[in-house]
């Protein structure tokens, strides 16, 4: 059967409670590749689709520490490159530096978790096969989606569409890859 | 010179002219060719919107226009000509030096004697002029108007070509005339021909008037000087029966008694006087006797403000007060008016120590009192033996032959119709005669009128002829300064707007045709110096001046007086009184901008001059600052804005001379009203007068608004008691570790006991490092751009409070809150601990200004430079950057100075040598108040007065380590006056 | 209703469908309801930034002497409106990271527009530091590139620092207003039925799709970058206020500065957030989403901060007679009874008198009311800025160089234009992006109906 003719299988709810009780028992199931799309954030899914990824707060701790070096090694490079008695006061007088070290540590420390989220977000992509579906507009409005990706080696279009009626879902609909 | 006949003008000749290099003389061709129709047209061709302007009175306008442009020009080639007869100063280079300087003595007149003056020139052009170090009169400093003659000399305001008729003409038209005028002269012997001159002291002119006059027998010489020797000459001729000089020697003063004699104030001998007297107050040290001063004033004046005692009675007591005096010390008869208590108290310690220091003590009597009062002065220090110790006689410095006479006899002369040509001699009495004589209504009746003068003054626009007059630094010439030795005048440059110079002038009247300059010098010289005159002329030009040639005391004893009484005052008058302005003297440097924006030491106003009225006289008629009030003498009046003076006498009024012109140029025309409109002829210093308030306030431009100390420390004093300040001996703490000054540590320390806040400093600052002037309205914002200002104080009581000056240069601060704030490193410190200004790196965030506790920084608000075709920019001092727009600026401690010392010294390989760098204030400052040098020279002059115990620091306990510090003043008030 | 917002659960009343206020907020740019009063608004900001324009030339044309300054009063307007305006933005971070690290579920209706007026301020005040140099045209020497001078920036230096503060300061909120605005911009492009729309949202929004594991992450990134913002909004009114404080003037040079500036840059900013509270919901009639609660709210934190800013003052009276330096009593008698004694107690009476009103609930909750007081403050904290900084410097230690200040017209014009380059921005972005955060609202909507369930 040609699964890659196929995205995945998008069922639609109500409320996100409903969502999440869908969502577990398409686990208990044994689906694994799940995913759900909901208007706002809803924590429980986190634990019920075993998301797991800290690499954000990660790119927010190195950017930190990349945006405090910066500012540390350039305000003692142009000392040190251009010497100078200024109003009597010490080359490297740190106590002056931290003003701009933490400026920096603050400017990088948001910039690289910004930029890294949508990186592996995969982040801008305008165009995503889920947007062919009929009613996922609604995604972005009051409908909470649970899709079962077609890798999965448990998807079969027939009986997983069949599967997910039965989760008390409002609509199901087969999504074009 | 030939002049072309030809109706059609030859614009290739024209250009050929152009083409040929020296602009200058294309200007003076130029100003041939302007009365030719030809040249008309030519103009029309070069240049169409020019002739447009071309009209009446727009004439004089386009040649001012094109006088200005071409000027650069015609600068370049000033450096070469003429000047072959000069000599340098120090050893001439093979040829021009780019970038050096080249050093000429010479001389500047002010109000009729000269100064001898050091000029320093660039590529050809004075941009400096500093005492003549040789010179015993100034030893190297200087005064504000010997400082700002040299921006005189560019004013592109003088006047720049002949007129006839208000029309532009040339020399040669007339010299045409002249010889005319001469063969009428000479069939009258001279009938009807005047010759009007201001204050003569030089030998030639003298020479020449002699000539012309014996060649005119019935011609005569009336001599007008608005301010002058005052009544001096007829005080001596009461004392002595003949006229003299009153010469003061101050350095061996130990008791100086003055009834209103401002011996340090402004004038020709201030710069003399105020030596002698730092002399002797500087090297008394505490304990020791010091010079004690008893000043009696009605008018707050600078000798007043360094008084031990300072008595304030009205103008018209001080006759009494002195005659009460010379009684006292028994040389005169008491006076019939009574004195008041204070009066007399201070009567009489003046006369106690007048007589304990017997011998080293002195009487001055201001010049400017009753001329039987002024005798009184050489009885007292006669009997006191103080003549030829702190006193001495001489012959007149001022040529006052028997036949002269005076402008009132002119006057008269001219209504009886007695006159027939008048030749005005760099003179203005159409605006400075006294009001009484109504001098410009009679003057047209007078059919040839010739005036002249460096401006197209009031009296030039009077006269038929007007002639340009060169410049002193462009002219040759002599003088006399005021110790009677002569100083020959030397061209530093030919002159810019095609001049000629006096001796010329006469000498052309004497029938020679476009005279050289220096010949009529030359010859009066050849006379005087008879067989060595080449030897003894190069070494006089190379001085400055013809050694030994000052006058010798005379001994003369004075003859007793007889004061006739005085006319009771009615009680509803005031005594007015007269005084030169401080900045524009008799009103001849009123158009020199620097000395317009310069504060006036007492009441740091600029570009005005007020009625200054005491502060009861105030409060009787609910004055403010800037109302407008006006005074009457008789039928005269004039009208000016108020001004509270502290310290002033009660119904005192004082008039300051000098503005209220009218033609005196762009800059000056207009400021201020008239003083001598309501000047009398017969006593031209104090008139009895009444005030009314008139409708209006003037707004001033003054640089401090306040004055009164209110309780800080920033001016410190010690006294007997208290003889030395409590000095810091333990270091102040400090977080970060102090920078290494490894070679020079430059400092200043500034005396205040010495300080006399006589303003040589501003000016010679404003001279050096090319600072702007910024006009009225900018200074009343708060905006001028001095680098050192003189901060002035007042503690006591309104009426009669004690005064300080205190010198406010940067403090070049060790740990420079300012330098920290700079977000662009354009404020730092240089390794010998000058806090430094890089102009071109500022970005101006005004961020140093703002942490300046002592705000010495100056901003450039606007783009303050003078547009770019005015000829004042040839008075720039290369060295030092012309500031653009949005920069701030400072004092620099001279640094280009320093670094001219630098480069010197590191050819040789040795330290830069003590007194090596002086600072322009330094240099100028006559009372020796300044020092700079090098702190980490203990025998440094400076690194002595650190270690005095008069030393403080502004604001120390702000921890800048300034190095600018000062020396406490020394109140030597008794204690029964200071309660 | 009888419970206070803190007290209830419930900040927006119940029975609004997540559905309605996805439209009713997605709507507003789609189908712009209020055209004339936007458009009469935006005419008038028009007028202000055309003469910010003209000021701005005539400044950069003739130099900066056309504005009234002076030696010692050097700085004046410039300065004193650059530290007005970036308090004013301080709000604007403050009310949505620190308020959502705190779990404050209201503050969801206001972030939007409050991070939107933070943008905007922060870009007026950042003009000003250009504006008021003598020579603008070298601003760029403040950055550290290699010069042919061979000479750098200098980094001891306030104002160096705060070149540094404002634009990381700017990026940030910039960062974090769009970050935030992704998923209500998808919204909007899934609403949008005008191919123009579509695009526009579209392009924005990324191609946002509301994934599970986006989400996640995205509310990573969100909340460290709000963890990030709120020091960041301390440290940048800290600084600024160094601008001053590392001088040694009098009334400059006081360690009380930095939370003297914080407290009174957020209480001015909380001020103007709640004028534009609001003015927005009765402009779009958002009564059901910013509440009465909401102004209650505004209205006691903008109490609370207002009397912190007291405290300052206060502080700053005793401090000056405690350090019993005589030049420090000197400008505290100066600002009392002084030249601009005015500007003292003008600043006294607009910040403090009117305030103490909001003791009051029903003054509180009355949109008319609340909205004068604020305002009242604006014009105080203003006053405030011009009094710490004329009356420091026009008399400072040397009685000799004792000055004064007028401002010029031109000060007044540059300050005028400035209100204009603000509110021009302003009304732009709230005709075309939601003003309110949609996806926020309805977060705020399903946990309220879950407590109410559970209830």
């Amino acid at each position: 059967m040609p699964e890659s003719t196929h995205y995945g299988i998008l069922a639609e709810f109500k409320s996100p409670e409903t969502l999440v009780e869908a969502a577990k028992r398409a686990r208990a199931r044994g689906y694994r590749e799940l995913d759900a799309f909901t208007p706002f954030p809803v924590h429980e899914l986190d634990d019920v689709l075993r998301l797991r990824d800290r690499r954000v707060l990660w790119f927010g701790l190195i950017g930190g520490a990349v945006g405090f070096a910066i500012a540390l090694a350039m305000q003692m490079f142009t000392n040190f490159d251009y010497p100078i008695n200024v109003g009597g006061r010490p080359l490297y007088p740190f106590s002056a530096f931290a003003v701009v070290a933490f400026e920096l540590t603050v400017l990088f420390g948001a910039l690289f978790p910004a930029v890294g989220m949508l990186a592996i977000n995969g982040l801008p992509r305008l165009n995503y096969p889920v947007f062919a579906a009929s009613r996922f507009h609604l995604a972005s409005k009051d409908r909470f989606f649970l899709c079962i990706k077609a890798h999965d080696p448990r998807f079969d279009p027939s009986q997983t569409r069949r599967f997910m009626q039965t989760l008390g879902a409002e609509s199901v609909e087969l999504v074009p890859a | 010179m030939k002049r072309q006949n030809s109706q059609t003008f030859d614009a290739a000749e024209a250009r050929r002219l152009l083409a040929r290099g020296g602009g200058r003389r294309f200007w003076a061709s130029l100003e041939e060719l302007i009365d030719q129709d030809g040249f008309r047209g030519w103009l029309e061709a070069e240049f169409p919107s020019a002739a447009a302007v071309l009209t009446e009175p727009g004439r004089r306008e386009i040649l001012k226009l094109m006088g200005a442009s071409f000027l650069l020009a015609g600068l370049g080639g000033c450096g070469e000509t003429r000047s072959d007869l000069a000599l340098p100063y120090v050893d001439q280079p093979e040829e021009i030096v780019p970038g050096m300087p080249r050093f000429y003595a010479t001389a500047v007149p002010l109000d009729g004697c000269v100064q001898p003056v050091l000029a320093t020139i660039h590529a050809g052009r004075p941009t400096k002029l500093d005492g003549n170090p040789e010179h015993p009169v100034t030893r190297g400093a200087s005064d504000p108007f010997t400082q700002a003659a040299v921006l005189q000399l560019y004013d592109p305001d003088r006047s720049q070509a002949p007129l006839r008729d208000g029309l532009p003409a040339t020399w040669s038209a007339f010299q045409d005339e002249l010889i005319a005028m001469r063969r009428d002269w000479a069939a009258r012997q001279g009938e009807g021909l005047r010759i009007l001159s201001g204050d003569i002291t030089s030998p030639t002119l003298i020479r020449q008037l002699r000539q012309l006059l014996s060649e005119f027998p019935s011609a005569k010489l009336h001599l007008f000087e608005p301010i002058g020797s005052a009544l001096r000459p007829e005080a001596a001729r009461l004392a002595f029966g003949r006229e003299m000089d009153f010469h003061y020697r101050l350095e061996n003063c130990d008791a100086l008694v003055s009834l209103g004699d401002d011996a340090l104030g402004p004038g020709p001998r201030q710069v003399l006087h105020a030596r002698g007297w730092s002399q002797r107050r500087g090297e008394s040290t505490p304990g020791q006797g010091r010079v004690t001063m008893h000043v009696a004033e009605s008018v707050p004046s600078l000798t007043g403000t360094v008084a031990s005692t300072r008595l304030i009675c009205d103008a018209s007591q001080l006759a009494v007060l002195a005659q009460a005096l010379a009684a006292e010390l028994g040389v005169a008869a008491a006076p019939a008016e009574s004195l008041g208590e204070s009066e007399h108290r201070w009567m009489t310690s003046a006369a106690t120590d007048l007589r304990e220091h017997r011998g080293r003590s002195l009487l001055a009597i201001g010049a400017h009192l009753p001329p039987p009062i002024q005798a009184l002065a050489p009885l007292v220090n006669d009997r006191l033996g103080n003549s030829g110790a702190t006193v001495w006689y001489g012959e007149p410095v001022r040529f006052s032959p028997s036949g002269a006479s005076s402008l009132a006899d002119l006057v008269r002369d001219i209504s009886a119709g007695a006159v027939d040509t008048l030749i005005v001699l760099d003179s203005n009495p159409a605006y400075a005669a006294p009001g009484e004589l109504a001098f410009s209504d009679v003057l047209p009746r007078v059919r040839e009128r010739i005036h002249l003068g460096l401006y197209r003054d009031e009296t030039a626009h009077l006269c038929r002829w007007h002639l340009p007059l060169a410049h002193p630094l462009e002219s040759w010439g002599d003088g006399r300064a005021v110790d009677g030795s002569a100083c020959i005048i030397q061209p530093l440059l030919a002159p810019l707007y095609g001049g000629r110079t006096a001796p010329q002038f006469l000498a052309m009247l004497l029938g020679a045709v476009d005279p050289p300059a220096e010949d009529a010098v030359r010859e009066t010289w050849a006379n005087a110096f008879g067989g060595d005159f080449d030897v003894r002329w190069r070494r006089s030009l190379h001085d400055g001046f013809v050694a030994d040639s000052a006058l010798q005391p005379i001994a003369v004893t004075p003859r007793p007086v007889d004061i006739p009484p005085r006319p009771p005052r009615g009680s509803d008058h005031v005594d007015v009184v007269f005084a030169p302005d401080p900045s524009v003297w008799d009103g001849r440097f009123a158009n020199v901008a620097w000395l317009q924006e310069l504060p006036k030491p007492l009441t740091k106003l600029t570009w005005d001059n007020v009625i200054a009225v005491s502060a009861k006289m105030a409060e009787q008629m609910q004055l403010a600052n800037g109302d407008m009030i006006e005074v009457a003498v008789g039928d005269r009046r004039v009208a000016g804005a108020a001004w509270i003076m502290p310290g002033q006498a009660r119904n005192t009024v004082a008039l300051s001379l000098g503005y209220g012109r009218s033609a005196a140029g762009k800059i000056a025309d207009g400021l201020g009203y008239s003083a001598y409109s309501v000047r009398s002829n017969s006593d031209g210093w104090l008139a009895v007068g009444s005030l009314r308030r008139v409708g209006g306030r003037q707004p001033l431009a003054t640089t401090q608004m306040h004055h009164r100390t209110d309780g800080f420390d920033f001016v410190r004093e010690v006294s007997a008691d208290h003889p030395s300040l409590p000095q810091e001996t333990h270091p102040q703490p400090n977080l970060y570790p102090p920078w290494p000054y490894p070679r020079e540590a430059w400092g200043m320390a500034i005396d205040l006991d010495l300080c006399i806040g006589c303003n040589a400093c501003i000016s010679a600052c404003t001279a050096e490092n090319n600072i702007a002037v910024v006009g009225k309205e900018q200074v009343a914002m708060g905006r001028e751009m001095q680098w050192l200002r003189v901060d002035r104080y007042h503690t006591g009581d309104i009426d009669d409070p004690r005064f300080y000056f205190q010198p406010v240069p940067c403090m070049h601060c060790e740990k420079a809150p300012c330098e920290m704030g700079c977000p662009v490193h354009a404020t730092v410190h240089s390794p010998d601990g000058i806090n430094q200004m890089v102009y071109n790196r500022c970005i101006g965030t005004r961020t140093c200004s703002s942490y300046c506790p002592y705000k010495v920084r100056r901003f450039n608000w606007f783009d303050y430079r003078a547009p770019a075709d005015s000829p004042t920019h040839a008075a720039h001092n290369p060295d030092v950057t012309v500031r653009s727009r949005g920069v701030m600026e400072k004092c620099t401690y001279c640094t280009q100075r320093i670094q001219a010392a630098r480069v010197a010294a590191d050819k040789d390989g040795r330290d830069i040598r003590e007194g090596e760098v002086v600072t322009a204030c330094q240099q100028a400052c006559p009372t020796t108040a300044i020092v700079f040098g090098n702190l980490n020279d203990p025998e440094s002059a400076v690194a002595k007065r650190r270690r005095s115990g008069r030393h403080f620091v502004l604001l120390e306990e702000l921890g800048t380590r300034p190095r600018t510090t000062y020396l406490a003043r020394w109140n030597d008030a008794p204690k029964k006056d200071s309660s | 209703m009888s419970l206070t917002a803190e007290e209830s659960e419930h900040i927006l009343p119940p029975g609004q469908s997540l559905g309605d206020v996805t439209d009713q907020l997605a709507r507003i740019p789609l189908h712009f309801p209020t055209r004339r009063r936007w458009l009469i608004a935006l005419a008038l900001s028009s007028l202000l930034l055309l003469l910010f324009f003209v000021a701005v030339t005539v400044l950069f044309t003739r130099g900066v002497g056309v504005w009234g300054l002076d030696i010692p009063v050097n700085w004046a307007f410039a300065i004193h409106n650059y530290v007005w305006w970036l308090g004013i933005g301080h709000a604007g971070t403050l009310i949505s990271a620190l308020l959502l690290l705190m779990g404050r579920d209201w503050r969801n209706s206001l972030n939007r527009f409050a991070e939107t007026m933070t943008l905007f301020a922060v870009v007026c005040a950042g003009v000003y530091p250009i504006l008021h140099l003598g020579r603008p045209w070298f601003v760029y020497w403040m950055f550290p590139y290699p010069a042919t001078m061979q000479v750098w920036p200098q980094f001891r230096s306030p104002l160096e620092w705060d070149i540094w503060a404002v634009l990381t300061y700017l990026t940030v909120s910039v960062i974090f207003w769009y970050i935030g605005l992704v998923p209500d911009l998808a919204a909007a492009r899934d609403r949008a039925r005008r191919p123009g729309w579509q695009t526009f949202f579209g392009v924005l929004s990324l191609g946002w799709r509301g994934s599970a594991i986006h989400w996640m992450r995205w509310q990573q990134a969100y909340r460290l970058i709000a963890a990030l913002a709120v020091p960041l909004v301390v440290s940048v009114h800290s600084e600024v206020s160094l601008l001053f404080a590392a001088s040694q003037i009098p009334g400059w040079h006081s360690t009380i500065f930095p939370p003297y500036f914080v407290l009174g840059a957020a209480f001015s900013g909380f001020a103007v957030v709640s004028m534009i509270a609001i003015a927005i919901r009765s402009l779009f009639h958002l009564q059901n989403l910013v509440t009465d609660d909401h102004l209650d709210i505004l209205g006691k934190v903008l109490l609370a901060t207002g009397l912190m800013t007291a405290y300052g003052y206060v502080f700053e009276v005793f401090d000056a007679f405690y350090s019993g330096g005589v030049h420090e009593v000197q400008t505290v008698s100066d600002r009392f009874f002084g030249a601009y004694a005015w500007s003292y107690w003008g600043a006294v009476v607009f910040n403090f008198i009117f305030l103490q009103a909001l003791w009051w609930r029903g003054v509180r909750r009355t949109p008319w009311a609340l909205f004068l007081i604020a305002s009242s403050v604006a014009i105080g904290m203003w006053l405030e800025r011009y009094m710490i900084l004329v009356t420091s410097l026009y008399r400072d230690f040397l009685v000799s160089s004792w000055g004064s200040y007028t401002p010029s017209f031109w000060d007044w014009a540059t300050y005028l234009g400035t209100l204009g380059l603000f509110m021009v921005p302003f009304l732009l972005v709230i005709r075309v992006f939601p003003v309110i955060s949609i996806f926020e609202t309805k977060e705020v909507l399903h946990d309220e109906r879950k407590e109410a369930s559970r209830a």
